[in-house]
């Protein structure tokens, strides 16, 4: 039982850590207007991450009271805003590169459509009973997963970091804001990554530790926007520097 | 090469050149259109004074436009006199003029860097 409770807490982290991590970037709101939609799709993928694993965090608790029910309404919930992800993802991709909110909002519409079905075949497909393990209790859909999920919900996201972060790398850009959006686009990718791992795994072990590398993504945005003064004082020289007052030889 | 000449845009990317203190060459709007009016008819044609000054005539007299003609252009032999009133682009005019088109490009570039900038949260 101590598996069950330790993998709540991973979740609640998770859950904690996105949630702060929105609260926080709430002084970036006074950027300027051209970043707005960015800001809000950026800021509801970690919504969507925060809520899906406040899902997890419920269903274990569910369980480890011996409620299965809750866990597997719970469970069919969860795959919302799991298969939801990748929507603001679009939109915050396609928005940066071409600036056109009618093209964002077309290819995230889209992958919306997509999200949504695959979340209406998840509650229409009847799921098997779960397995019960030290860590958790493990749902096998992974059959509804990969033809769907991996081909349209994932990839898609995950091709467009790629292009993204070749631009990004490839431009002439100031190294700070080089560092917050390709550190935004690793978080953004582990998190995506390790959370597809964490609902496809049949082996609770590797669950727990897709989890924890889903948490060192949400640190990882963390420290993209707020990072330590180390690193931020390589990042941004500092204006003003020490001089030596020139003495004219003349005057002595 | 086809060419298609945008005067306020040219009129931009001299200005942005200008910012960079680059005053001359690039950062011209005259030496710009006159060179891109020139490589527009190309090699092969004779391209009318008239022709460029319809392109100049908004922020540009006659005289100006002339006397750049002279000094700079023939000058350096970037065109040649045919006849009166009507010149042609040489081989150095026409790298001259595809220095110019790239640094219409690199302006494009930078432009579309500093907006993708502004889109960044």
């Amino acid at each position: 039982m101590l598996g069950l409770i330790v993998n709540a807490s991973i979740c609640a982290s998770i859950m904690l850590a996105s949630l702060g991590f929105i609260i926080a970037m709430r002084g970036s709101e006074d950027a300027g207007a051209q970043s707005k939609p960015t800001l809000y799709s950026f800021k509801l993928f970690w919504l969507l991450v925060g809520l899906l694993y406040f899902f997890e965090f419920v269903r274990i608790i569910a369980v480890y009271n011996g409620n299965f029910e809750i866990d597997k309404l719970i469970f069919e919930m969860s795959i919302i805003p799991f298969s939801l992800m990748s929507v603001p993802l679009v939109y915050f991709v396609v928005y940066l590169v071409r600036g056109s909110k009618t093209a964002s909002t077309i290819f995230s519409s889209v992958l919306c459509v997509f999200g949504l079905y695959f979340s209406a075949l998840v509650f229409l497909t009847p799921i098997k009973s779960p397995t019960l393990t030290y860590w958790s209790s493990m749902y096998d859909i992974s059959d509804l997963f990969f033809p769907l999920y991996i081909s349209v919900l994932y990839i898609v996201p995950i091709l467009l970091i790629i292009g993204l972060l070749v631009v990004i790398i490839k431009r002439p850009i100031p190294k700070k804001i080089k560092y917050r959006i390709t550190l935004s686009l690793v978080a953004i990718s582990l998190v995506l990554d390790f959370s597809l791992v964490d609902k496809i795994t049949q082996i609770p072990e590797l669950q727990v530790a897709s989890r924890i590398f889903v948490l060192i993504g949400v640190v990882f945005a963390f420290l993209a926007y707020f990072p330590p003064m180390s690193i931020k004082e390589r990042l941004e020289p500092p204006l003003h520097y020490e001089y030596e007052e020139e003495v004219d030889e003349d005057r002595n | 090469m086809k060419i298609e000449i945008d005067v306020d845009f040219e009129a931009e990317v001299a200005s942005f050149y200008q910012s960079l203190g680059i005053t001359q060459g690039p950062g011209d709007v005259q030496y710009r259109l006159i060179l891109l009016v020139l490589a527009k008819n190309g090699e092969g044609r004779i391209t009318r004074f008239s022709e460029i000054r319809r392109y100049t005539d908004d922020f540009a007299d006659r005289g100006s436009i002339g006397s750049k003609m002279k000094t700079v252009f023939q000058l350096e032999g970037l065109v040649e006199r045919v006849e009166r009133g009507g010149y042609r682009i040489t081989k150095k005019g026409m790298i001259a003029a595809r220095f110019i088109q790239m640094t219409s490009e690199f302006y494009k570039k930078v432009k579309m860097t500093e907006s993708l900038i502004e889109r960044i949260p």
